[in-house]
């Protein structure tokens, strides 16, 4: 009957209005810059996302930040990168979830003259080249890691692994080099698993090991999530001191873990100073100066609780407080 | 005309003397019950066989039998003498034999083409020939004679019943079946409608097909069957030429097994005041300015033809639709109704002419369903009573002499039995306001008597009845005053003293003979 | 005597309008919404309305679509494929593993036949061991993301051969080859539903089991042919997406099964079978796709983007419920 078609029509004109009501509508002033990233939170991307906002905002660019949520998600990703490109943005600043796939569209940035910067990895796709990148290199963490294993453990001992998310090749370059440096010595790794970056599936995994290896002497972490998760199971089972937890990255959960006497060795990376690095890095090719070196390597400061307070972290921690 | 003829591969070459079909002691069981207990039949060329018998005889257990759904536990079926094991309905077809059940076997979003070739799809190897489904439709629906009135390309779903069959009586032509079963077919039917069938059917059968007509409707049974054959209790308790029968009591006293009483109770004398009216009641473009009123202990009825309203009207009434004018009085007062449940809480209930679609759920049992509308009575503490539930459904079974499980689902019931738990479930809600709308449509003869003494006990214990029915006979047998309803007007009042079967057709036809357009009326009847 | 004639033909004429604004009403109403959604995204942003864009919608597409419209088959029939994601994931990991071991075509060939496998065991568990189609193809969808997940051991497949994944970005006469994937799929499914016997009796077991069972059609076989075609459809879209990210992901299509539903139920298909057109679905797939790109380009959040995607859909059902009502749906 008639009215029923006015009233469809209008109905489809409401949400018509409710989807442009919910748009955001963006003011084409400054230079706008992308960011795609596989996850927005957490005790990494958060600094690093911090380091970069702030930089571009002193500079005077304009921030678009897209996460995927999660490691997984890696077709998600490369359409965000390609809605990116299509938005003509300035330059983008990235951390591919998994180098191999993003090949096509780095080209197709590259074909568009946008420039593609690494931020916190080294390198955005596996066969095409970033015009530039600030990173701590993977192995390095790795070789830091194996440092402060033998130094927690100078008779040996055994150790068990929390490797991080599956697939994830910054966390398996860190294993690898890790493993490499330990390799013929008197330290054991008795038990290995991924998991997905979350901290309380990072804690189920660590009480695994804990039941497992009553007797285990250190716990790794791939980064801050996987180490405080450890750390925190070592609390729960009064293990603080007897268990030994060994990471990278020191966020502000991991700060508390190591004040409470349950994290132990941390080799901390500056997210913030790579986030910024990375930022300064696209400016200087968006406006056209010379590099004077294309891949930034930022320098890691191992934290232990003799260290904690005289180190200075406003590299590594984004100011209390602060979300992407 | 060129219609069926037993010409091609798939169907069965017609031989003089052997019949075309030998059923020969059938014996069927389902749980807790023999369906059929050694049946022997025999379909022959070129004839109208019926077969009559009361709900729960075995008709229909025969039927699903012969069309391939269900597996005899013993006995043959054979074929032109031939023994044949039917596995699954599609053997059936291929033996010639195509069942139309009384729920029309139609796919309401596939277009009147695709369903008269439902499963026999034209076209090369894996692919459809629309076109050819298309021109072979046509020619079939011209051969019935309705060519010009069904377009093959139209949805299924918008045509009529009695369209709706014709397609299901085309799928038999097309497939040259030489034997058509037939399961009550013109109970959803108008009498013109029915007629035509009827002539169809005679057609056909000059023509060799070999119909199996299952009805209640002794008199047209009578009309055209040439020969009948009577179930009871699973049992074969004649087989008798047309001839030799004389009359439709003599076939009921064959069914029932015994002499049948007078079919109508005698009236209910105490009336007392008016207790429901309604006044201007109108619905855009459906019935319009309609008034009339009940009192305690009549029986009121309202006759017309399909698409008249009243079935419209009864809802309105009930609150399942929107009237967009007129009021409703009980008991004198006015009351608004916006939906069933102020119906109900009001004392009014409302049996729709679907009961298994819109009076039953018929997964949930017998008993479940009586009290559904008054599960309060059957709670404690606002949880449901089981054994409240029994009692109170056991109660009301007996009263209204409900023969079935109460605890099976509502769906094995045979129809009688299933009216009885919808009418359970309106008097349980204390209803003084009773809205039958065709109680007794798809009900066998025993079971009708009886619905009848049950609206006549209802209106002696002081409710008010309200009738809408398409048997004519059936309400001058039973109402106090009959409405005759057209075009969404009502057009005549009689009273008991006026009943006249001419005048009451007159006013149901008022509006198909006056020169001005009725208010459009909905097909939905 | 009994007392009912039809009505005058005349009443008969005046219903045929509403008829026919009820069967196609669905059709027409989709898309409508999408091209005021794509006014008022133009409007709303710069770049919006740019081949590059354009492409990138119809990239983004692609393989939903593919997936969309094979799950048509699976609702038409009355049931449900909610293992179309997993079936994504594990062609992604067969499909690479075999790619890099034995070449491209190889590895086509045995994605395909992991979608017909897959298939085929959802139709035979839902016909043969009787399980609700919701049910069986939930239980497959977590036995095979678990598969793999294992053959995979957790991480990416790389090595994909470079002649394949450069396929995503491709392009014939302008148009994205992914694009001309799903429209090739659209053609087939078109010709499938319309053209052929299957297709026909797809729409008759999904409109009235009951009446096809008793017309001798084969309802098994019908409804396993269905889950095949919609385990065929899915792998093309795990092609698709494999294409674009140059590698076998165990985790690929995880929220393909809820998009697939939505586009096929805004798509006018209805979930109780028998009814409903591809056509319809590939204008769903269009307005999911266009609504993602579009907030994506007014940056709206991804969280909020996924509770507008949700209460489109309830809006574009209700819209459906009022303008077509449910006893249509039913088939009276």
């Amino acid at each position: 009957m008639q009215s029923h078609v006015v009233q469809k029509t209008r109905l489809a004109m409401l949400a018509a209005a409710c989807v442009a009501l919910m748009a955001a509508s963006p003011a084409h002033a400054a230079d706008k810059i992308g960011v795609s990233m596989p996850n927005i939170k957490g005790p990494w991307f958060t600094p690093v996302l911090f380091g970069i906002s702030d930089e571009a905002k002193k500079l005077g660019y304009e921030v678009t930040i897209l996460d995927a949520g999660g490691y997984a998600n890696v077709d998600k990703q490369v359409s965000q990168f390609s809605n990116l490109v299509v938005q003509k943005v300035s330059a983008i600043l990235m951390d591919p979830a998994n180098p191999a796939s993003f090949n096509g569209v780095v080209r197709e940035a590259k074909g568009e003259k946008i420039p593609v910067i690494g931020a916190g990895s080294p390198i955005v796709a596996s066969n095409v080249d970033a015009d530039a990148a600030a990173s701590s290199s993977h192995c390095s963490i790795g070789h830091e890691l194996a440092k402060g294993a033998k130094t927690l453990l100078p008779n040996g001992g055994t150790i068990a692994v929390l490797a991080g998310p599956p697939g994830a090749f910054w966390a398996s370059d860190r294993l690898r080099c890790f493993k490499e440096d330990l390799a013929g010595g008197n330290i054991k790794i008795v038990a290995e698993q991924t998991s997905e970056q979350d901290p309380a599936i990072a804690l189920s995994l660590a009480n695994d090991f804990l039941q497992r290896f009553p007797d285990v002497n250190v716990l790794y972490g791939a980064d801050d999530t996987y180490g405080v998760g450890a750390a925190r199971a070592a609390q729960g089972a009064q293990k603080c001191g007897k268990v030994k937890i060994l990471f990278a990255v020191l966020g502000e959960a991991a700060e508390e873990m190591m004040r409470a006497g349950c994290a132990d060795y941390v080799v901390a990376q500056q997210p913030v100073v790579i986030g910024r690095t990375a930022v300064q890095l696209m400016d200087a090719i968006v406006k056209g100066k010379p590099l004077a070196a294309k891949k930034v390597e930022v320098p890691l400061i191992p934290v232990t609780a003799a260290n904690l307070n005289s180190i200075n972290k406003t590299g590594m921690q984004a100011p209390k407080g602060w979300t992407p | 005309m060129p219609l069926v003829g037993p010409a091609s591969a798939t169907s069965v070459p017609a031989k003089d003397g052997i019949p075309l079909v030998t059923l020969n002691n059938l014996v069927k069981d389902f749980p807790g019950v023999r369906a059929l207990r050694g049946v022997s039949l025999d379909l022959r060329r070129g004839e109208v066989h019926a077969l009559v018998g009361e709900n729960g005889a075995g008709k229909s257990t025969l039927i699903r039998i012969l069309s391939g759904d269900v597996k005899p536990d013993s006995g043959s079926i054979k074929i032109e003498g031939q023994p044949t094991v039917f596995e699954r309905p599609r053997d059936a077809r291929q033996h010639g034999i195509v069942t139309i059940f009384q729920e029309l076997m139609i796919v309401p979003d596939l277009s009147v083409a695709e369903n008269i070739f439902l499963g026999n799809e034209p076209g090369p190897a894996l692919l459809y020939s629309r076109a050819k489904a298309a021109r072979k439709a046509a020619e079939v629906l011209a051969g019935l004679g309705v060519g010009s009135r069904i377009d093959p390309s139209e949805r299924a779903g918008n045509l009529s019943t009695a369209q709706r069959q014709l397609i299901e009586i085309a799928r038999a032509l097309v497939l040259r079946a030489p034997v058509i079963v037939m399961d009550e077919p013109t109970a959803a039917l108008s009498e013109n409608e029915a007629a035509a069938l009827r002539r169809l059917i005679v057609r056909m059968r000059a023509e060799g097909t070999c119909f199996l007509y299952v009805s209640h409707r002794l008199d047209e049974v009578m009309e055209i069957a040439d020969r009948m054959t009577v179930l009871r209790g699973g049992e074969r308790v004649a087989t008798k030429d047309a001839s030799k029968i004389k009359s439709t009591s003599e076939l009921i006293g064959l069914m029932v097994g015994r002499p049948m009483a007078e079919l109508f109770p005698l009236r209910n004398e105490k009336i007392g005041e008016v207790v429901f009216s309604v006044s201007g009641l109108t619905r855009h473009g459906v019935f319009t300015d309609i008034n009339f009123d009940a009192r305690a202990g009549e029986v009121v009825g309202f006759a017309g033809l399909v698409g008249a309203g009243r079935t419209e009207v009864m809802r309105a009434i009930f609150g399942a639709d929107r009237p967009d004018g007129g009021e409703i009085r009980k008991d004198g007062v006015v009351i608004t109704i916006r939906h069933p449940c102020d119906a109900i809480a009001r004392g009014i209930a409302y049996l729709p002419e679907d009961r298994k679609d819109q009076g039953l759920v018929l997964t949930m049992s017998g008993a479940e369903n009586v009290v559904m509308a008054s599960l309060d009575e059957c709670c404690v503490a606002g949880f449901v009573s089981k054994s409240a539930i029994r009692k109170t459904a056991r109660a009301i079974a007996d009263r209204l002499q409900f023969k079935g499980q109460l605890d099976a689902p509502a769906g094995v019931a045979s129809g009688g039995n299933q009216q009885k738990l919808v009418i359970g479930k309106s008097i349980l809600t204390g209803a003084k306001v009773l809205i039958f709308d065709e109680p007794t449509r798809g009900i066998d003869v025993g079971a009708k008597a009886e619905i009848y003494r049950l609206i006549h006990r209802l209106a002696s214990e002081g409710a008010a009845v309200i009738i809408v029915s398409s048997e004519l006979p059936e309400l001058m047998g039973i109402c106090h005053r009959i409405y005759a309803m057209s075009g969404g007007r009502i057009r005549d009042e009689l009273s008991l003293a006026e009943f006249d079967e001419k005048r009451i057709l007159e006013g149901a036809f008022a509006a198909h003979m006056a020169p001005q357009a009725s208010p459009r009326a909905v097909g939905a009847l | 005597m009994t007392l009912s004639t039809r009505t005058l033909s005349s009443d008969e004429n005046r219903v045929k309008p509403l008829a026919f604004l009820q069967r196609y009403g669905r059709e027409i109403g989709l898309p409508i919404i999408v091209l005021l959604m794509v006014i008022v995204f133009s409007i709303n942003s710069a770049v919006f309305l740019s081949l590059p864009n354009f492409r990138n919608i119809g990239v983004s597409a692609a393989a939903l679509a593919a997936v969309s419209f094979g799950q048509t088959f699976a609702i038409l029939t009355a049931g449900l494929d909610l293992s179309v994601g997993a079936i994504v994931a594990l062609v992604s990991i067969v499909g690479a593993l075999v790619m890099r071991e034995h070449g491209v075509v190889a590895g086509l060939a045995a994605s395909l036949a992991t979608g017909v496998a897959v298939g085929l065991v959802n139709g035979l568990v839902i016909t043969r061991f009787k399980v609700f189609p919701f049910i069986a193809t939930l239980a497959m969808m977590s036995i095979v993301s678990g598969l793999a997940l294992s053959l995979s051991g957790g991480v990416a497949v790389t090595g994909v051969p470079e002649a394949f994944s450069s396929l995503a970005y491709a392009r014939t006469l302008g148009v994205p080859i992914p694009v001309v994937i799903a429209v090739a799929v659209l053609a087939a499914c078109i010709v499938v539903l319309r053209y052929t016997k299957l297709g026909r009796r797809i729409y008759a077991v999904g409109g009235n089991e009951e009446a096809a069972r008793l017309s001798g059609i084969p309802i098994g076989a019908v409804k396993i042919a269905a889950y095949v075609l919609s385990g065929v459809c899915a792998a093309v879209g795990s092609l698709i997406l494999t294409a674009r990210v140059a590698s076998g992901q165990p985790s690929l299509g995880v929220t393909l099964p809820l998009e697939s539903v939505a586009a096929v139920v805004l798509g006018g298909v209805s979930l109780f079978g028998g009814r409903g057109s591809v056509v319809g679905v590939a204008f769903g797939v269009l307005f999911i796709s266009i609504l993602s790109n579009g907030l994506n380009l007014l940056n709206v959040p991804s969280y909020t983007q996924m509770m507008v995607i949700g209460g489109a859909l309830i809006l574009a059902v209700s819209l459906d419920q009022i303008f077509i009502g449910t006893k249509a749906g039913k088939g009276n």
